[in-house]
């Protein structure tokens, strides 16, 4: 392989990485949807409330140092970060929608199948 | 034996009285092709003079002589004994259901009848329901795996709650508690505080009446059975003892359902006397607001939709390519309602035929948990009733569809919540008594008496369309009139052919003996 395609590949690859850090560091959050809005703290695998914010006490807009994938977003406030659940805040520029699609239905045969949770054995 | 075969000519011929005849016909036509050209022309003659004989015998079809005979004694008598010897073997059948054919050909029939009559299904309830379904791209997203944590249903209730939904219902039996998962309580905390902030109904799935949900004691939390036993295809309302999904071993399949005072709700009857009680639904029986079940206690024979909502195609939330979004109006339904009757009937020669039928995309509006955050979801929860369900491989909770094929269970709950909301107390029941069935059949008979009678030259047309006609009318008055699933218009066709042809073989018979019909 040529050493300007090895390059070229690279490159790309790296800006693919990048795109994903690039949006949520070009996101911020714009506007709160309450007077006050629940702050979390970021654990193993999980997220769980710890307190609360009042309006006031965020200055806005505040720019988004990390996304989660589960759904929250990291910002700076004076002194300290906290993760806010981006459905409680508006993000400017708003996430990318993803397809919804619908292929929850398949071709299947026409064998007993269960009732909303299953019909066990007898 | 050796005797008879000599006297008497074979009724079966053997392979060599075939290969005689090809040897002779190959001969002929070989040593005067032309003969060929003039035996073609010859039969061609013959079968236009017999077509047109055929049809000179309508011109000469007295439809006087008919209402003549109908109104005879021997008509009545002789339609009596049909009638008696017919719904004898009928019931026999129905008793007996020989290797459950009966009742296979029933299910067959309402299955097809259902994916023409799924083109006519209105959208009216359809602004008012929406599903939320996790699936692998879900938990793919979120880094999860089955079962998530705790935490990951009561932030998904908080997510949903906060777009200001009717009413939450989660079709997950959350029983098990993990030790491994730390985060039960912080769930509790979470959800508890979620509703009550959002005073959102919230529902969530249990098998009986016992509620072992971990999250069933967490204030604002009402549970609703998802499963049962014993109601074959049909949705049950009410579900009482010996019919949950438990006590499977002692059930026998009931037709209608129970109501007894310790009836409990299903998932869509739930959520729908919520929306009576909240004032959303308009034409709710008053007595259901004083605790009277009574309209709801048979179990319903679900209707689906085939049309796709609207809002999913205004905001593309489906693949174009993907899903047939269609056109709402009446002449499209037409088109695909005659489309999918050609399907049906096709259905033994082209296998493909039901995959080109089948709605890939399901009928209410479906949005994926992962999306709910995103500008296409904003607003699209407010004021309707939330479904969340599971589509995830290996997890058996799916259920089939006449329009759909295997469709997730949740969609069940869905579309049953939809028909109560299209019909409230009116919705699709079996019927206890087969009364139109009887006289209709009855009224067939005499007809199909009176013709036979009458010794009209096209007899055998005029039967089968007054069967055809009496049955497409009693499908029609069952389904549009009475909101009953239509008769089993397949096993009553075959038992007309059946019955037709003994009538036939007795009557050349009786020919032969120079007795008559009409003896």
């Amino acid at each position: 392989m040529k050493p300007e395609k090895t390059l070229r590949g690279l490159a790309l690859l790296a800006a693919l990485l990048g795109a994903g850090l690039a949006q949520a560091a070009g996101q911020s959050v714009t506007a709160l949807m309450d007077d006050s809005v629940d702050v979390y703290d970021a654990r193993a695998d999980y997220f769980v409330r710890s307190g609360s914010l009042a309006r006031r006490d965020i200055a806005l807009p505040a720019p988004v140092l990390e996304a989660s994938p589960r759904g929250y977003v990291r910002v700076a406030l004076p002194g300290r970060e906290v993760w806010l659940d981006s459905m409680d805040v508006t993000l400017y520029p708003a996430k990318d929608s993803g397809s919804s699609g619908c292929t929850a239905t398949s071709k299947g045969s026409q064998g007993y199948v269960s009732r909303g949770a299953g019909e066990g054995c007898r | 034996m050796a005797s008879g075969s000599e006297t008497s000519p074979e009724r079966l011929k053997g392979v060599g009285h075939y290969a005689a005849l090809l040897y002779g016909t190959a001969r002929r036509y070989l040593g005067s092709p032309r003969l060929l050209w003039d035996d073609l022309w010859a039969r061609g003659v013959r079968r236009r003079i017999a077509l047109r004989g055929y049809l000179d015998g309508f011109s000469r079809t007295d439809g006087c002589r008919i209402f003549h005979t109908l109104f005879q004694w021997a008509t009545l008598s002789q339609a009596t004994v049909v009638f008696v010897a017919l719904f004898g073997a009928l019931s026999l059948v129905d008793f007996l259901d020989p290797f459950g054919l009966s009742r296979a050909v029933q299910g067959y029939s309402e299955g097809l009848f259902q994916k023409v009559s799924a083109n006519f299904y209105g959208q009216a309830a359809q602004s008012r329901i929406a599903v939320v379904l996790v699936d692998e791209r879900t938990l793919r997203s979120r880094g999860e795996s089955w079962p998530p944590r705790y935490l990951f249903y009561s932030e998904l209730v908080r997510r949903i709650a906060r777009q200001q939904p009717a009413a939450i219902f989660l079709d997950v039996l959350v029983e098990d508690r993990r030790a491994y998962d730390e985060t039960l309580g912080p769930a509790q905390d979470e959800l508890q505080r979620a509703l009550a902030q959002s005073g959102v109904p919230f529902f969530i799935g249990t098998l009986d009446e016992r509620s072992r949900s971990v999250f069933a004691q967490v204030p604002g939390v009402r549970s609703t059975l998802v499963g049962w036993s014993g109601h074959e295809r049909d949705y049950p309302l009410l579900v009482g003892p010996g019919h949950y999904f438990d006590d499977g071993a002692a059930i026998e399949p009931v037709e209608g359902g129970s109501c007894d005072s310790d009836a409990q709700p299903t998932a869509a009857f739930s959520l729908y006397r919520q929306l009576c009680a909240d004032g959303r639904q308009a034409g709710c029986p008053a007595a259901l607001a004083a605790g009277d079940t009574a309209a709801f206690c048979k179990a319903m024979v679900v209707q689906w939709g085939r049309k796709v909502s609207d809002e999913v195609v205004q905001r593309q939330l489906i693949d174009a390519a993907q899903c047939s979004a269609g056109d709402a109006s009446t002449w499209a339904s037409l088109l695909e309602g005659a489309r999918a009757f050609l399907a049906t009937l096709s259905l033994g020669v082209d296998e493909e035929a039901d995959g080109r039928l089948r709605q890939p995309c399901p009928y209410a509006l479906t949005l994926r948990a992962e999306d709910l955050g995103t500008a296409k979801a904003s607003g699209l929860l407010k004021d309707r009733v939330v479904m969340i369900g599971v589509d995830l491989k290996g997890i058996h909770d799916r259920v089939e569809s006449p329009v759909h094929g295997q469709i997730p269970g949740v969609y069940l709950h869905a579309m049953a919540l939809d028909n109560l909301l299209e019909w409230n107390a009116q919705y699709y029941q079996r019927s206890g008594n087969h009364c139109l069935q009887r006289t209709l059949a009855a009224l067939v008979i005499l007809l199909c008496v009176a013709i036979l009678r009458a010794r009209l030259p096209r007899e055998s047309f005029l039967m089968r369309s007054v069967a055809i006609g009496a049955l497409l009318i009693a499908c029609l008055i069952s389904y549009l009139w009475l909101r009953r699933p239509p008769v089993d218009w397949l096993g009553l066709l075959l038992v007309y052919e059946l019955v037709k042809r003994l009538i036939e073989k007795h009557e050349a018979h009786g020919g032969q003996g120079g007795e008559g019909y009409e003896t």
